[in-house]
């Protein structure tokens, strides 16, 4: 039998994790490395610039004005998440709590949402937002998101609320709160780690995507930052230095917010552990 | 406080499963009735249909002479106290107990009063600020009571909410329940599993088994007056012994068991409508009023004897196991069946596993049931 404490397996189970973990980081560290590079070194063959240039960072800033990117970004994700989290607890608290007739079903052909990848659907979509006067608009941008965040969310969210006790919901119910109170005073403070975990799912989501913005905006003052730095991408020379500082650049937020949130996240499940 | 009254409720699931069917009950105001049966029988159902929290699919459920059927269960005005007291985790005790008033609008400082006074009867004053999480069993227990009463609803549920506790807190917890009700009169309807909980609270008992009421009664009117064999088996520990008996007129009335018989009274015959000669029953005595004798006195011949093959000695009795009769099953799925009957005795008889003992019972003792349908033939 294989025994998972044995120092062999110890052993040969670390060494697998730092296997995965340079696979990882290798491209980061590379794109890191690149961003320090001179437009001439770009090309060389060495990992590590020989000349240090972190004047990339400042010039890809200005240069590109990446700053309304950002602005554009920050206000596409958080208005997508929020409103993503929001009406995914609402219709999870339903799916949940509040069964009616056929809602098996409707629940059901809510999760084919999930089996759609959005490029399947950019032309359907730009034709709708068109249409409804929501193409190159960032809350437009917003509500595809919120569209394709749904299903998931709800997925992630009734999973987690069928673990709760019901009785907590039925008491409080007969306590005289509104489904709304019971949603947001009894459920939603114990469904903290399941917000959490649909939050970094949604953001990573949102904040990186490509395909959507890119056909969904058409003016430059829209622009989100992965569709922005893809600007930088000239006819005849593109800036591989600056790219590289720019999606540095992006990631920082995302690799913040997910240090923050995922401490959060532990001390939840840690939370949960101690009720029983 | 509030008249509560069940008529020809009935519940029956979409799949077609019978939970509860025509249960007919009435409780009066401030009365505490415990509705008690086997694990399945649908009380929690009934009390859930009351509190609001399952659709009632036949007859109608009143609260103070108003159908509530369709009056959704923060309407109705009813407290329960749930199996595992269902306490808002991530609040704490003063938050808990305060969160039904906090529904109503109420001022403040008028909910801090009252919450404060709650938790001064149920001793709880110091733990106000703590969460469920770093209480005891018996606080968590009391933090959901203390929850229950701190709006006055009109009736309190309390779907078994004993069965998490440990033995001796049970007890404790029992007697504190009773001195509550005594205290505040709500009506109060108690669901639980434990005829021995059922038998010390109730003011009246509703015994129920498949989802119907069996027989509603003081718990003495139980105990010596059973209306079928569910009950007589169900209600008390241990169960009735309950055999097959054949009514026999050669030379006065005999009842005729497996190894023998037991002579009966005209008066106990009398009492029997229709009784005739070869009639079938099934004859109940509970342990205390079996007697067991050596079989070669006189005053033994006749009478239907056994083997002893188990002693538990439960100071200062005991109970004592006798092999060679054919019990009759009650229905309840707990009760014993097989061929021992059990004898409640006082510890220090000299009785061994081996020895072979007459069997008999004073008439009075007696409870006869039809054979056909388990209904009670005699008081």
């Amino acid at each position: 039998m294989f025994d998972i404490r044995s120092p062999w397996a110890k052993s040969s189970l670390s060494l697998l994790a730092v296997g995965i973990a340079v696979v990882v980081l290798l491209p980061i560290a590379w794109i890191g490395a690149l961003s320090l590079k001179t437009g001439r070194e770009v090309y060389k063959q060495s990992f590590l610039p020989d000349q240090w240039t972190p004047g990339n960072y400042v010039e890809a800033w200005r240069e590109f004005g990446l700053g309304g990117y950002f602005v554009n970004s920050v206000f596409v994700t958080a208005l997508s998440v929020a409103l993503t989290v929001l009406v995914g607890l609402l219709a999870a608290h339903a799916f949940t709590w509040l069964k009616f007739p056929g809602s098996e079903w409707v629940f059901t052909a809510l999760l084919l949402g999930i089996m759609i990848p959005p490029a399947a659907l950019v032309l359907p979509l730009l034709i709708e937002a068109r249409q409804l006067g929501l193409y190159d608009e960032l809350y437009g941008l917003s509500l595809v998101y919120v569209a394709f965040g749904l299903p998931i969310s709800i997925l992630v969210f009734r999973g987690f609320f069928q673990g709760l006790p019901g009785d907590l919901v039925e008491s409080a119910r007969l306590d005289g709160a509104r489904e709304w109170k019971i949603l947001w005073r009894v459920v939603v403070p114990m469904a903290r780690p399941a917000i959490v975990t649909v939050t970094i799912l949604l953001m990573l989501a949102n904040w990186n995507d490509f395909i959507l913005a890119l056909v969904l905006l058409r003016d430059s003052d829209t622009y989100t930052l992965p569709v922005g730095i893809s600007q930088f991408i000239g006819q005849y020379r593109t800036p591989h230095e600056l790219i590289a500082a720019a999606s540095l650049i992006g990631s920082v937020p995302v690799f913040l917010l997910y240090l923050i949130l995922e401490r959060r996240f532990q001390q939840g499940v840690a939370q949960g552990a101690l009720k029983g | 406080m509030a008249e509560i009254d069940f008529r020809g409720v009935g519940k029956t699931y979409g799949d077609g499963t019978v939970a509860v069917r025509g249960v007919d009950l009435q409780v009066a105001e401030g009365e505490f009735v415990v509705l008690v049966g086997p694990s399945g029988c649908g009380k929690s159902t009934l009390l859930r249909m009351l509190a609001g929290l399952e659709a009632i699919t036949e007859g109608e459920i009143l609260i103070d002479g108003v159908v509530v059927n369709k009056t959704h269960p923060r309407d109705r005005d009813v407290a329960m106290v749930f199996q595992n007291y269902a306490l808002y985790p991530h609040m704490t005790v003063f938050a808990n107990m305060a969160f039904p008033l906090r529904q109503g609008k109420m001022p403040k400082a008028d909910v801090a009063e009252r919450v404060r006074e709650v938790a001064g009867i149920l001793q709880l004053t110091e733990h106000l600020k703590r969460r469920p999480a770093n209480l005891s069993g018996g606080q968590r227990q009391r933090v959901a009571i203390g929850r229950a009463i701190v709006r006055n609803p009109k009736a309190f549920l309390l779907d078994e909410p004993l069965s998490n506790l440990d033995a001796k807190l049970r007890v404790r917890m029992r007697g504190e329940i009773a001195q509550l009700h005594a205290d505040l009169g709500v009506t109060t309807i108690f669901v639980t599993h434990d005829q021995v909980e059922a038998m010390t609270l109730g003011q009246r008992v509703a015994v129920l088994s498949d989802g119907e009421l069996r027989q509603v009664g003081s718990p003495h009117d139980l105990y010596n007056h059973p209306g079928d064999m569910f009950v007589a088996g169900f209600i008390g520990s241990p169960s009735m012994n309950l055999m097959r008996a054949e009514l026999r007129n050669e030379e006065g009335w005999r009842l005729h068991l497996a190894s023998g018989s037991v002579p009966v009274s005209g008066d106990v015959v009398r009492g029997v409508s229709g009784a005739v000669h070869g009639q079938e029953f099934v004859a109940g005595v509970r342990p205390e009023s079996l007697v067991l004798g050596d079989p070669r006195l006189p005053e033994a011949e006749g009478l239907p004897r056994g083997v002893v093959r188990l002693i538990e000695v439960i100071e200062p009795e005991m109970y004592v196991y006798v092999d060679g009769f054919t019990l009759v099953d009650s229905g309840d799925p707990d009760a014993p069946s097989g061929e021992m009957l059990v004898a409640r005795q006082p510890s220090g008889r000299s009785v061994s596993p081996g020895d072979v003992v007459a069997v008999g019972w004073d008439d009075k003792n007696l409870h006869l049931f039809s054979a056909e349908d388990g209904t009670a033939v005699t008081g």
